[in-house]
């Protein structure tokens, strides 16, 4: 459903990102995967959907870089001559007691989730506009139900949905649509070597009983950019398990 | 009761509800300061040392994320949204912290974030901020989840249009585009807006953290299903 489509997936090497660009890999699509600063999970990633024959291309960027957030989208019109989906995933947190926070830790989360982000969005419109594509964010559950010890990522993700409203509301007249997922306990690499006592408590709060899969993630990612969504409009989508605590 | 001492951040934001808030405080007997939208943590520090503050209100701020979308759409160059957006919401976040380390010195109190409704700006040229609507929403989540064994209680406050933005005329406008909705566009006053306020700021058992609440007479939708 997706085949020919070019899509930039940011953050798309590792975790969820790296489950969203290989489910478009599958669908036939032309992904572009940008990284910050692990080039080996670039590689490894890359030479996986090489595997699934996936026409890839991997850019390193700073999203927090305006020349190189700038560059990012150039080099995609580049490489491809179009940008059909650009999937907004990469992301950072500085987790610790908001009291205590140093003001650089806020900056730099809300520079590279939301601010980047926004920029990222501002230069992609007018070819999405061109090639009536679509927007899809990667927001957080800690946006709905707030986080402790996690305020300026929540506060980040939160702006991220504030984004998918404004843009949907801006660009839906043009012919691109622009929503969000939100997922909650996802199994990712960070999550993986905790042990389990850590999230117990999470788990029993998800009525599924247990945390998601990235494919998960990425299953509902694909239905909400391509044609089987195409009346769903300025949506974020909770990816939780059910989680109600 | 005792008297209180208020602080209301971006006082001088559109609508004037925050200098509704300040008379229907003194009215009240409390003390009321304002700090503008121009002026950061640094200002919020000498002015919290003068008057320590039990209740610290952040008022809807006058910044137009959709003119500053428009603006940036327009292809001329996308400049505006995302300078905006770093230089509000690191603003308050750092304000908010700032707040949160006076009641701590303080013993304790409450903070109300307030925002516009934007889903109003369909039908009404309103300032709209969704993205730091959200970003504080989400922001004042979190934060209560750490202060709530702080004494400290903090809540957002979503808010429709008030009577005094607009002429009658252009509500009545607005009725006629949504007919079913009409209830959306009959406006409360600042003065209704303040007095419920200032209600929730005279608790001292307030029964909320951490809660979003809207404020207006019509169905509210747009948001976040929480």
């Amino acid at each position: 459903m997706l085949k020919g489509k070019v899509c930039l997936v940011t953050g798309g090497t590792k975790g969820i990102g790296r489950a969203i660009s290989q489910e478009l890999v599958k669908q036939g699509a032309q992904v572009v995967v940008s990284y910050r600063n692990d080039r080996g999970a670039a590689e490894r990633a890359l030479k996986k959907f090489f595997n699934l024959g996936g026409e890839v291309i991997s850019i390193r960027s700073n999203l927090a870089d305006p020349v190189e957030t700038e560059a990012l989208i150039g080099c995609v019109i580049e490489h491809f001559g179009r940008l059909d989906v650009l999937i907004n995933n990469a992301g950072v947190t500085v987790d610790g007691a908001f009291a205590s926070m140093a003001a650089d830790d806020m900056e730099r989360v809300i520079n590279t989730n939301l601010v980047g982000t926004t920029r990222l969005c501002m230069l992609a419109a007018p070819h999405l506009v061109a090639a009536q594509g679509s927007i899809l964010m990667v927001s957080s559950l800690a946006s709905v139900s707030g986080k402790e010890g996690q305020v300026p990522y929540a506060a980040s993700k939160g702006g991220l949905n504030g984004l998918t409203r404004l843009l949907a509301r801006r660009l839906g007249g043009c012919g691109v649509r622009v929503n969000a997922v939100a997922p909650g306990f996802i199994r990712t690499d960070m999550v993986k070597s905790l042990p389990e006592s850590n999230y117990e408590h999470i788990l029993r709060a998800t009525s599924l009983g247990r945390m998601g899969e990235p494919e998960e993630v990425a299953g509902a990612a694909v239905f909400l950019i391509g044609p089987a969504a195409s009346y769903i409009n300025g949506m974020i989508l909770r990816i939780d398990g059910g989680f109600h605590r | 009761m005792r008297t209180l001492s208020c602080v209301i951040i971006d006082g001088d934001g559109p609508g004037k509800t925050a200098c509704h808030l300040v008379t229907e405080l003194e009215r009240r007997g409390h003390g009321a300061a304002m700090l503008g939208s121009d002026l950061d943590r640094a200002d919020f520090i000498n002015l919290a040392h003068r008057v320590s503050p039990q209740r610290i209100v952040f008022a809807p701020s006058a910044r137009n994320e959709c003119d500053a979308l428009d603006f940036d759409l327009a292809g001329l160059a996308p400049k505006r949204l995302a300078p905006m957006v770093a230089d509000g919401i690191g603003r308050f976040l750092r304000l908010i912290q700032a707040a949160i380390h006076t009641l701590i010195r303080n013993g304790g109190g409450q903070i109300w974030v307030v925002d516009w409704d934007d889903t109003f700006e369909y039908h009404l040229p309103m300032p709209c901020s969704p993205m730091q609507a959200e970003a504080r929403a989400a922001a004042v989540r979190s934060v209560a989840k750490e202060c709530a064994g702080l004494g400290i209680k903090i809540n957002s406050l979503s808010i429709q249009p008030v009577a005094e933005m607009f002429p009658p005329e252009q509500f009545r406008d607005a009725r006629n585009d949504l007919k079913t909705y009409a209830w959306r566009y009959k406006p409360l006053s600042c003065g209704v807006l303040a007095a419920q306020l200032s209600d929730f700021l005279e608790r001292s058992d307030l029964p909320m953290a951490g809660a979003f609440i809207s404020l207006g007479m019509g169905v509210c939708q747009g948001h976040l299903v929480q």
